[in-house]
């Protein structure tokens, strides 16, 4: 299993459509993946429960990456949140 | 015993139990279910996303800004999430709940939760949420017909408001009436609803909580009065009305088969505007001179989808065969934008749709749409007297391009030795300014010109004639508009091509007078009024009334109609 702890850059926060390229991209692997932020843990393969975040700018957020490919999954998520998910 | 008042749509008298539909299909009240139905509430929530995301597939072949695309791509993730789907269904299992309910109830707690949340950008996301329910709900509401199907013998249906879909089950079930809590006299589904031929009043203030279920009805739609829990008395009166109702419909068939002549001796032909094949079995429409408009929006929803070329063929065919010898069949191609259809196709995204990308120009904007319907139509002209009505048209470029596409298709039919008619007439509605001043460019690339008043006037005006509010100023005795109508008339008769008026103008028998005395030798009207114009036609002279009509032109239109008013009054 795999954490890392993130802060959230992107100035809209995880509206719809950061969750569905989040939810899109963790699809693609076997591993699970959650997100937590303060006391809620999603599974970040739904995106109703990535948007049940409700997670605006600057938000801290713990991901976690739980399988076998659970390193590609890591790689490709981090970089979609450093990418602002492309907005900005 | 409670009488109330709305605003007559279509006539006739009815008397039944009411039903009302829409409470029961927006219903968030828990409705329960026996635990043997759960696996049928599941299954219609999966139908109704299966056919959310088929609604919205086609609206992103359909759109172009990526922005747009983007928000109807997450709305599919949302649907297409299992873990969202997962736990609707727990909720009709651990709930005993319909299917309906279990969406309110998730969808409900998800935007209250999406609300509160202190980031607005994220909080205005709510906005996603309650598209994706609404849409759910309806489609849910389409497959889920028990409500409809549960409809008492000789219901008369209360809606808030009318939808399409709405209208498709009624003329499906033996309903005698129909009241809407909302509507307007000049909209589109109010038109449609003309075509079920069954008494309907629009515009009833509180209808829906003034009504309760299986109250007896007794519905007026000629003057658009509402008697609610009736007394002996008036039950009484109802029975001796449709007495005499049903002596009155056996002297329509007999009169319908007359021509309308004037006392003058002009032969006037009078056509019928149908929505669906099945009306040409009406009398009015079976004996009277031809279908001068075939609206084929139906077809999309009687399928729910586009009808392939084959569909469009076997239904022409069948309008064809119900009215020979050889009268015509005006088909006007999809007229799909505006407040039709704009839903399910992304319109809505339009800012002005009326002003927008409708008509012709979907239809060239989309060819194989256009094309399917083509082939349809062309395949059929091998069996009657059918034509080609182009909707919307404001440029003489937009003529070109059909016809270039109607060749193209006429040359597969060849290429595979389908028969059809190659001398098909090709012709376009004038209901755009831009086209009515041009009529004599129009003029020499058309074979006819049907007139769509009720577009016509709005875009004369610059009122949009779904608007209370602008209810007065939407009227077609506006000079402005006649001048219009003139131009229109004076092309066609120059180019000698036929000019036909197939707008609300024509079905009404105080404007009749005034568009003879203008020219107009063929009206396609809503058969409700065909009889009636039948018999007014016969009391006027053509000569007569266009001397009335010089005399009357400089005035104002409340005038102008005030007068028409009186003088059929007069008749």
């Amino acid at each position: 299993m795999l954490k890392e702890t993130i802060t959230l850059q992107n100035k809209l926060g995880i509206h719809v459509r950061p969750a569905s390229l989040i939810v899109k991209i963790a699809a693609k692997f076997k591993s699970n993946f959650y997100i937590k932020k303060d006391d809620v843990k999603i599974n970040g393969k739904s995106i109703m429960g990535v948007m049940m975040l409700a997670a605006g700018k600057d938000s801290s957020l713990e991901l976690i990456f739980d399988g076998v490919d659970e390193e590609a999954l890591k790689k490709e998520i981090i970089s979609l949140f450093n990418n602002k998910f492309g907005e900005e | 015993m409670k009488i109330l008042r709305g605003i007559p749509i279509s006539s006739g008298l009815a008397m039944g139990c009411a039903s009302i539909i829409h409470k029961k299909i927006f219903s968030k009240t828990h409705r329960p279910i026996e635990s043997d139905d759960v696996a049928n509430h599941i299954s219609l929530f999966e139908n109704s996303i299966s056919k959310s995301l088929q609604e919205l597939n086609i609206l992103l072949d359909l759109i172009e800004e990526e922005e747009q695309k983007d928000i109807i791509k997450s709305h599919q993730e949302i649907l297409k999430d299992e873990i969202f789907a997962e736990q609707i269904k727990k909720i009709i299992e651990d709930e005993l709940c319909s299917a309906d309910f279990a969406i309110h109830k998730y969808f409900d707690n998800f935007i209250k939760y999406i609300a509160n949340v202190k980031d607005e950008y994220i909080s205005q996301r709510k906005e996603d949420f309650y598209d994706i329910k609404n849409k759910l709900l309806a489609n849910l509401n389409n497959t889920d017909q028990t409500n409809l199907d549960s409809l008492p013998h000789n219901a008369i249906v209360i809606t808030e408001k009318i939808t399409p879909s709405i209208i498709l089950e009624i003329m499906r079930k033996d309903v005698l009436g129909l009241i809407s809590q909302d509507g307007t006299p000049n909209s589109h589904s109010a038109i449609i609803a003309k075509s079920i031929s069954i008494p309907i009043v629009f515009d009833l203030k509180n209808a829906i909580t003034s009504i309760n279920e299986d109250d007896t009805v007794i519905l007026d739609g000629s003057t658009g009065e509402i008697i609610i829990q009736p007394t002996e008395k008036q039950i009484d009166n109802y029975k001796v009305e449709i007495e005499r109702k049903i002596k009155s419909d056996k002297e329509k068939i007999k009169l319908s088969a007359l021509p309308a002549i004037t006392s003058d001796g002009v032969k006037i032909d009078i056509m019928g505007n149908i929505s669906m094949a099945e009306e040409t079995n009406l009398p009015e429409i079976k004996f009277s001179d031809g279908v001068g408009l075939f609206r084929t929006e139906f077809l999309y929803y009687q399928h729910n989808d586009f009808p392939s070329s084959q569909s469009h063929f076997e239904i022409y065919r069948q309008t064809l065969a119900n009215i020979t010898p050889n009268k015509p069949v005006y088909v006007r191609v999809f007229d799909i934008g505006g407040d039709k259809l704009n839903q399910k196709f992304g319109l809505e995204n339009e800012q002005n749709p009326f002003l927008g990308c409708r008509g012709i120009r979907f239809l060239l904007r989309y060819p194989q749409i256009f094309k399917n319907q083509i082939r349809g139509i062309l395949r059929a002209s091998h069996y009657g007297n059918i034509k080609i009505m182009l909707p919307m048209v404001s440029k003489v470029d937009e003529v070109l391009r059909s016809k270039k596409i109607i060749e193209d298709v006429k040359e597969e039919l060849r290429t595979e030795s389908q028969p059809f008619n190659d001398n098909i007439k090709i012709g376009i509605m004038v209901e755009v300014p831009s086209t009515a001043i041009l009529a004599d460019q129009f003029a020499q690339i058309c074979d006819f010109f049907s007139l769509g008043t009720n577009d016509l006037t709005q875009y004369v005006l610059a009122a949009d004639r779904n608007n209370d509010f602008l209810f007065s100023d939407f009227t077609y005795y506006n000079p402005a508009v006649l001048n219009l109508i003139e131009k229109t008339i004076k092309a066609g008769n120059k180019a000698q091509i036929p000019v036909s008026i197939c707008g609300e103008m024509a079905s009404d028998p105080v404007a009749v007078p005034l568009l003879l005395a203008m020219g107009i030798k063929n009206f396609s009207i809503n058969p409700d009024k065909i009889l009636e114009i039948k018999q007014n036609i016969k009391n006027y002279s053509i000569k007569n009334l266009q001397e009335i009509y010089k005399k009357i032109l400089a005035q104002s239109d409340i005038d102008i109609q005030k007068y028409y008013t009186q003088f059929i009054q007069k008749k």
